[in-house]
C-alpha cells in the first residue's frame, strides 16, 4: 500500500515541479525521469548480481530508433518512435542476453561491454547512414496529428516513470524477482530447485534493455539529439553507478531518485574546471555514507 | 613490412606494459581496478614533468620515488571497500578523482619524452628508422616479464603467490593470504606506473587516455584469461596482430576488431583462450 501512496505522491511531486519551476528545472525534471528508465533496467540486472557495463547500447538503440526513422523515413509519430524502440532494444537485449548468460560477473560485465562498443563502433564509422560522430537531429516528437509540445514530453516523462514504478512494484511481487535474488545469492541452489537460470536472465535482460531504450528515446527527445556517445562504455558506467545509487534508496521511487541524485551532482559539476573530480568524491562520500548508516 | 612490424611492437609492449601488472592484481589479489589505466598514465605524465624539468637522471629518479609511495596509497584505499560492486564503485570514483586531478595539475598539454628519446638516435632497420627508444622500451618490457617469472617460479613468495591465486581459502591454511595479496597489489601497481614512465619515450600522454587504455588492458585480460600472466602476455600479441592488420588494411574495423574478438573468446572459451582450468561464474 505504501508503495502505490508513493507513486501517488510522485505524480504530485513532478506536478508542482510543473506548475511552479523554471523552465531549466522542468527540462532536468523531464530528463532526469527519461533517463531514469535506463536506470531501472541496469537496476533489474544489478538484482540479479550483473553488472551491465554494456546497458549503454539498448539505450542507443532506442535514441537511434527515432534518429534514423525521422532521417530516412521523415516518420516523426511517437507511437511509431516507441514501438520500433521497443522491439529494436527487446531484440537486442534479448540476443545479449542469451549470448551473455553463459558467463557471470566480470566476464558478463566486459561481454556486454564488447556488444555495445560495437555498436558504438559502427554508429561512429558509418556515418552516410547514422551521422557519424556528431549524431542525428531528432524533432519533437508529434502524436498523430498533435505536435507534442513542452507539456506533452514532460507528461511522457512523467508517464514513462510513474509507469515503470508501478512496473517495479509488481515485478517486486513476482515469483520472477525471488528467483532473481535467489540467483544472486546462490545460483547452484536456485537451478537445483528447478529454475531455468538461462531463460531468466535473456528475459531480465530483454525486460531491462526495453527500459533502457525508451529511456535513451526519451533523452533523445527531450535533447533533440542523438549520439554514439549513447553507447559507449563511460555512458553505461554512469547508468550502473545510478543504479548502485538507487540500490541505496527504498523502493519503488528509488531509481528515479537515484537518477536524480546523479545527474544533480553531474550538472553541479559542470561549474568547476574539473568536474570530474567533484564527482568522484561525491561518489565516494556516497560510498561513505551508506556505510555508514549500514554498519 | 618493416612498418608494419614497428607498428604492432609499438603497440604490442604499450599493451603488455598496461595489462601485465592488471593480470597480475587480478590474479592474486582479485582486486579489478577500474582505475588501473590512470596509474599507468601518471606514470608518463609525471617523468615528463619530472624529466623536463630536473633533467633525465634525477628526474627518473624522482619519478621512481613518487611512483613508489602510491601503491601503499592505493592499497589504503582498496582496503576500504568490502566487496566487489564496492571495488568497482571505489576504483570508479578514483578514476575519475585521477582525471580530474590530471587536468588539474598536468593541464590539457600533450606530455611525451618522445624530443628527448630521438636523441638517443635510431637504428637502420631494412631501411625503416626505428628509435633506440623503442629498445629500451622493449628490455624494460622483457625485463619486468622475466622478474616476474623468477619472483613467481623461484621464490618462497612466488610459491604463496601462486597459491593464494590459485585458491585463497586453502591457501589460508599455511599461508598469510592477505599479506601476499598486499605485496602483489604493491608489485602490480608500481610496476604499471613505472612502464607508463618508460612509455612516454615513444607515447604522448593527453586526458581521457586513462579510459582507453583501460578499456585495451581489458581485451588482452579478458582474451588471455583474467589473472593469467602468460596467457595475458599472449593475447596482447594477438590483440596487437589483429589492430596492425586492421589499421593497415581497413582502418575503418580499428575499434572494432578488439571488441570482436573479446566477444569471440568470450563465447567460444569463457574463460579465456590460454586458461587450462576455466572457473566461470
Amino acid at each position: 500500500m505504501r508503495g502505490w501512496l508513493s507513486v501517488v505522491a510522485f505524480i504530485g511531486v513532478a506536478a508542482v515541479v510543473f506548475a511552479a519551476g523554471g523552465d531549466y528545472l522542468k527540462f532536468v525534471a523531464a530528463y532526469v525521469m527519461m533517463w531514469s528508465l535506463a536506470v531501472w533496467g541496469a537496476q533489474l540486472l544489478l538484482r540479479y548480481g550483473l553488472v551491465n557495463f554494456g546497458i549503454g547500447g539498448a539505450y542507443a538503440v532506442g535514441g537511434y530508433a527515432a534518429g534514423l526513422l525521422y532521417r530516412h523515413f521523415g516518420i516523426a509519430e511517437v507511437t511509431l518512435h516507441i514501438l520500433t524502440a521497443v522491439v529494436a532494444a527487446g531484440l537486442w537485449g534479448l540476443l545479449s542476453g542469451v549470448v551473455s548468460a553463459r558467463v557471470r560477473g566480470v566476464q558478463y560485465a566486459l561481454l556486454n561491454l564488447a556488444l555495445s562498443m560495437v555498436l558504438y563502433s559502427i554508429l561512429l564509422k558509418f556515418y552516410w547512414a547514422t551521422g557519424g560522430s556528431d549524431g542525428l537531429y531528432v524533432p519533437l516528437p508529434r502524436f498523430f496529428d498533435a505536435s507534442l509540445g513542452d507539456l506533452g514530453l514532460y507528461l511522457l516523462a512523467l508517464f514513462f516513470a510513474t509507469a515503470w514504478m508501478t512496473l517495479g512494484l509488481v515485478y517486486s511481487q513476482s515469483a520472477a524477482a525471488r528467483l532473481a535474488d535467489g540467483v544472486r545469492i546462490n545460483e547452484l541452489r536456485v537451478s537445483a530447485l528447478g529454475a531455468h537460470i538461462n531463460r531468466q536472465i535473456a528475459a531480465a535482460s530483454a525486460l531491462a534493455s526495453v527500459s533502457a531504450g525508451l529511456g535513451g528515446l526519451g533523452v533523445a527527445y527531450v535533447t533533440s539529439h542523438v549520439s554514439p556517445h549513447y553507447a559507449h562504455w563511460s555512458t553505461s558506467g554512469e547508468l550502473v553507478v545510478a543504479a548502485l545509487l538507487s540500490n541505496f534508496l527504498p523502493q519503488p521511487w528509488g531509481f528515479v531518485a537515484g537518477a536524480a541524485a546523479y545527474q544533480a551532482v553531474r550538472l553541479f559539476s559542470l561549474q568547476f574546471v574539473t568536474p570530474e573530480l567533484f564527482v568522484g568524491v561525491a561518489l565516494l562520500a556516497t560510498l561513505g555514507l551508506w556505510r555508514y548508516y549500514r554498519r | 613490412m618493416i612498418n608494419a612490424l614497428v607498428a604492432f611492437y609499438a603497440f604490442f609492449l604499450n599493451l603488455l606494459a598496461v595489462s601485465i601488472g592488471m593480470a597480475f592484481i587480478y590474479g592474486v589479489a582479485r582486486v579489478l581496478n577500474l582505475a588501473h589505466g590512470a596509474f599507468f598514465v601518471l606514470g608518463g605524465y609525471l617523468a615528463t614533468a619530472l624529466i623536463t624539468r630536473l633533467g633525465p637522471v634525477p628526474g627518473a629518479l624522482a619519478t621512481a620515488a613518487v611512483l613508489a609511495a602510491l601503491p601503499p596509497l592505493f592499497y589504503l584505499y582498496v582496503r576500504l571497500t568490502r566487496n566487489e560492486l564496492e571495488q568497482l564503485f571505489a576504483t570508479y570514483a578514483l578514476l575519475l578523482l585521477m582525471e580530474g586531478l590530471f587536468k588539474l595539475v598536468f593541464g590539457y598539454g600533450n606530455y611525451t619524452l618522445a624530443d628527448l628519446a630521438a636523441g638517443l638516435g635510431a637504428a637502420s632497420v631494412g631501411g625503416q628508422r626505428v628509435p633506440y627508444a623503442y629498445f629500451l622500451a622493449g628490455v624494460a618490457v622483457a625485463g619486468l616479464m622475466a622478474t616476474f617469472y623468477l619472483l613467481l617460479y623461484k621464490t618462497r613468495l612466488g610459491l604463496y603467490m601462486r597459491a593464494v591465486s590459485d585458491d585463497r581459502e586453502m591457501a589460508a591454511l599455511g599461508v598469510r593470504s592477505p599479506l601476499v595479496q598486499h605485496l602483489s597489489i604493491f608489485l602490480g601497481i608500481f610496476a604499471t606506473a613505472l612502464l607508463g614512465a618508460v612509455a612516454a619515450t615513444w607515447q604522448a600522454y593527453t586526458l581521457g587516455l586513462s579510459a582507453e587504455v583501460l578499456i585495451y588492458a581489458f581485451a588482452a585480460l579478458v582474451i588471455g584469461g583474467l589473472g593469467n600472466i602468460w596467457g595475458t602476455a599472449a593475447a596482447s600479441a594477438l590483440v596487437a596482430v589483429a589492430r596492425t592488420a586492421v589499421v593497415m588494411f581497413y582502418p575503418e574495423l580499428e575499434l572494432l576488431v578488439i571488441y570482436i574478438a573479446v566477444i569471440a573468446v568470450l563465447l567460444i572459451r569463457p574463460g579465456g583462450i590460454f586458461t587450462r582450468y576455466a572457473r566461470v561464474a
